[in-house]
């Protein structure tokens, strides 16, 4: 698979795969016009780099999202669970700064649903 | 034309507490925009992170509501109509944040979205983050927004219940008012 880099504006983050460390991360805010346009080719993404290795961590860092940022990221998140329940390697780190509650709150509404590992790190 | 009364203008702003306003469509670049100015101003009154990252977060719900709910209805005319209508407040009265905004409505849409917003306001903050956590989890996603999170989103982020209101314009439409106290 070939690396994917979507650039950061001011309303959607910054998206990179790296195919090597089989790692997505998503970084900055996402409160796009669209999101679901903007994501959907995120979940294609993450749908074929599991299929064509055993392995796929997230990293997000996101100090703020919208509702329906919140909800594609939910989506993104029950593909790859559902990859780990069928026995795939794959971790998710949910990166905070301490004095954003809102992103730590997000962090809490995701794990609640999730079997994968998802780490909850604060930054500071 | 009509001579504007500016001085009457800004003490009615004044009186209610309100330091920006924005009238006529939203577009993203303008929310950016606005939101933008919103951000430094909260950051030079020296609120901490947490707080700005709420006022922002009602801020964009209520915005992106107003163009996702003229965006979805079928009629180009009903979308540019309830586009131009709206009204983005925000302002500081008594130790409190507030944004509000407002936006025509069509008539027969009021009926359900005050259903909606009543229920909202009789929950309780533990009821509303598991009403939250429940939809977040099982309804499904639509093109236009965030399956319905952004009235539960504004209420968890609300100081004290939610107000809203609609009025009467004429056959067709309703003025929808809604105030979150932050």
């Amino acid at each position: 698979m070939d690396k994917f880099y979507i650039e950061a504006s001011k309303s959607s983050p910054e998206v990179l795969y790296d195919p090597e460390e089989k790692t997505l991360s998503i970084q900055g805010e996402s409160y796009p016009e669209n999101s679901f346009t903007f994501y959907k080719p995120i979940f294609e993404l993450a749908k074929n780099a599991i299929d064509e290795n055993n392995g796929f961590n997230l990293i997000i860092k996101v100090t703020y999202l919208n509702t329906s940022s919140t909800k594609s990221i939910m989506n993104l998140l029950d593909i790859i669970d559902e990859s780990y329940q069928k026995g795939n390697d794959i971790s998710v780190k949910w990166y905070y700064e301490e004095d954003n509650e809102h992103s730590y709150e997000l962090a809490l509404d995701f794990k609640e649903y999730l079997e994968l590992p998802f780490d909850i790190i604060n930054i500071n | 034309m009509e001579k504007m009364n500016i001085l009457n203008l800004r003490n009615n702003l004044n009186k209610y507490g309100v330091i920006m306003s924005f009238t006529g469509p939203f577009s993203q670049g303008i929310i950016e925009e606005i939101g933008d100015a919103l951000r430094n101003y909260l950051e030079n009154k020296n609120n901490s992170r947490g707080n700005i990252f709420k006022v922002f977060s009602v801020f964009i719900e209520q915005t992106q509501n107003i163009k996702n709910y003229a965006y979805q209805l079928p009629e180009q005319k009903d979308q540019e109509k309830i586009l131009l209508s709206g009204i983005l407040n925000i302002g500081h009265k008594e130790d409190n944040y507030f944004v509000s905004s407002g936006n025509l409505v069509k008539k027969a849409d009021v009926e359900n979205l005050e259903n909606r917003l009543s229920t909202i306001q009789s929950y309780n903050k533990k009821e509303l983050a598991s009403v939250y956590r429940d939809k977040l989890r099982n309804s499904p996603e639509n093109v236009s927004g965030g399956a319905g999170l952004g009235l539960l989103e504004m209420a968890r982020k609300a100081s004290e219940k939610i107000y809203f209101d609609f009025e009467k314009v004429d056959e067709n439409y309703s003025f929808f008012t809604l105030t979150i106290k932050i």
